[in-house]
């Protein structure tokens, strides 16, 4: 089984957020940046028990600069086999997706993973485009993932409750909390992920289908009132008659 | 040209988050001047149908289909794609729910139609068509320009108030040519959680504070019917049961924490109980 988990680069979560050139490009100063959560601890983690289960190769891919190669050795410590990486840097999904499935075509894979979201743009689109552009069923938010020969079966939660499907391979899907638990690299896959193919390819001519305009920061909090825990009836009238929110 | 707004259901009803995207599209339709119209999947009620004039919609396109019941991603993205042919959708209105998000970035690609996801306002057509979203996990907001002919736009859930208002919406069969290739997702099972507000259509979402721990610790307020979200640095959603009197008083909690209220918008036949 050939298994591709796409990977990104995100702010950690307690970056500061802030913004340069008059608000239109994220201030990377002082950012530490990891792998997008969803990404490691959820869809490459998965793809790693599979390996280590059913035997499975384990791609990994990026589109992103030079600086995103920090993120890339780390998803190879944790296990995986060989990475891309597409020269290119881009904010939109629909680009960004384009390259995946460029290279995703000529490998022919069994299953392409993607995170639920990146914490930094949150689209949750990446997965859904890269599954059309190839022709593959996608399954979203899936929290569960079996693979018994051929056949996915997978839960994802609905509203009001869960659902769970069946699906031929090859398949997209993007994947959440309650995949699969993360890990930490160990020294021996931190130093076997310093010889792990990394290789770099050239993105293919796409347009990008939107832009970012501007970035905004939302208005400072106004002070905070805190109520003694035994004056429940006070937090009652203030809710009611200051908040109105009772 | 229209607006093309999926309204999606649960157990023959259309969603609230659904109501939200067909009033949202049908703005955007006022704002174009060009007709809203709804595309609904599945067994849904005809009346229900109808109700979507209330919301804006002056056309409904309904795939009367018992598989799409639970909508099949790919077979839904190919009934909005005939369905953008057939009306000639210039904005394409999705809830950013879970079927939202499932079949808006397919749909995206498939039409090469430029997608902003989790809309938080109406978008800003006088030089262009610009749209507001969180980004950084709501620490920040994004302006967001979609350069494509076709625009798809999915809305965040809870953020826009939904207002009734009057007319009926024109119910069309439709068909949109699909064959068993298109249903490759099989849907084994479906466990929904009965007696209990969902989430995403709570009316009036409680949040308890840290204090209160866990559900052991619930039974000191006793609100019906709303969901209870114990707040935890992740946020996780707790469903509590319904049914119960409101206490002549609110709750003392059981922690020196003060608990915290979020999001309280009275909901029908709620008023009624409480007692201050």
């Amino acid at each position: 089984m050939k298994i591709l988990v796409c990977i990104s680069k995100t702010p950690d979560t307690t970056a500061k957020i802030a913004f340069t050139d008059n608000n239109t490009k994220f201030s990377e100063a002082g950012v530490q940046f990891i792998i997008n959560p969803y990404d490691e601890w959820y869809a490459l983690v998965r793809a790693l028990e599979l390996k280590e289960t059913q035997g499975a190769t384990v791609h990994l891919i990026t589109v992103g600069g030079a600086d995103t190669e920090a993120v890339i050795r780390k998803a190879l410590a944790l296990g995986g086999d060989e990475a891309f990486r597409v020269n290119a840097d881009s904010q939109d999904s629909y680009y960004i997706a384009s390259q995946i499935a460029a290279v995703a075509k000529q490998e022919q894979y069994d299953i392409i993973f993607t995170g639920k979201e990146t914490i930094d743009y949150n689209g949750s689109s990446v997965g859904g485009m890269v599954a059309e552009l190839l022709g593959l069923p996608f399954v979203s938010i899936a929290s569960k993932l079996d693979v018994n020969g051929t056949t996915a079966t997978l839960k994802r939660e609905i509203e009001g409750g869960e659902e769970v499907v069946e699906v031929s391979l090859p398949l997209a899907l993007s994947a959440q909390k309650g995949m699969a638990e993360a890990r930490i690299p160990n020294m021996r896959g931190i130093m076997a992920a310093r010889t792990k193919p990394l290789k770099v390819v050239e993105p293919v001519a796409v347009d990008a289908l939107t832009s970012i305009v501007s970035f905004e920061l939302p208005p400072a909090k106004a002070g905070v009132k805190l109520i003694p825990a035994d004056q429940v009836e006070e937090l009652a009238r203030l809710l009611h008659e200051e908040a109105k929110v009772i | 040209m229209s607006v093309i707004i999926f309204a999606d259901q649960f157990q023959e009803k259309v969603k609230k988050s659904a109501l939200e995207a067909v009033q949202y599209g049908s703005r955007i339709a006022q704002q174009l001047g060009v007709p809203a119209i709804a595309v609904a999947v599945g067994e849904v009620d005809g009346a229900e149908l109808s109700a979507l004039g209330q919301y804006g919609a002056s056309k409904v396109l309904h795939v009367a289909d018992a598989r799409l019941n639970e909508p099949e991603s790919g077979a839904v993205t190919k009934v909005m794609a005939e369905a953008v042919a057939k009306e000639n959708g210039s904005v394409i209105v999705f809830s950013h729910n879970f079927a939202g998000r499932s079949i808006a970035p397919q749909l995206s690609a498939r039409l090469k139609a430029g997608f902003v996801a989790g809309a938080i306002g109406l978008p800003d057509t006088a030089a262009g068509f610009v749209v507001k979203k969180n980004v950084f996990s709501g620490k920040a907001f994004a302006n967001v320009s979609i350069t494509t002919d076709k625009k798809i736009v999915s809305v965040m859930p809870n953020t826009f108030s939904v207002s009734a208002g009057s007319g009926t919406a024109n119910v069309e069969a439709f068909s949109a040519g699909l064959t068993d290739a298109d249903y490759r997702i099989k849907t084994v099972k479906v466990e929904t959680v009965s007696g209990e507000v969902p989430l995403t259509e709570a009316e009036i979402v409680v949040s308890g504070g840290r204090g209160l721990k866990g559900p052991e610790n619930w039974g000191s307020w006793k609100i019906s019917p709303m969901y209870w979200v114990r707040q935890r640095p992740a946020a996780v959603p707790w469903r509590m049961p319904t049914g119960a009197r409101i206490m002549s008083t609110l709750a003392r909690p059981v922690s020196p924490y003060a608990p915290t209220c979020t999001s309280l918008s009275v909901s029908p036949g709620l008023s009624s109980t409480w007692q201050a």
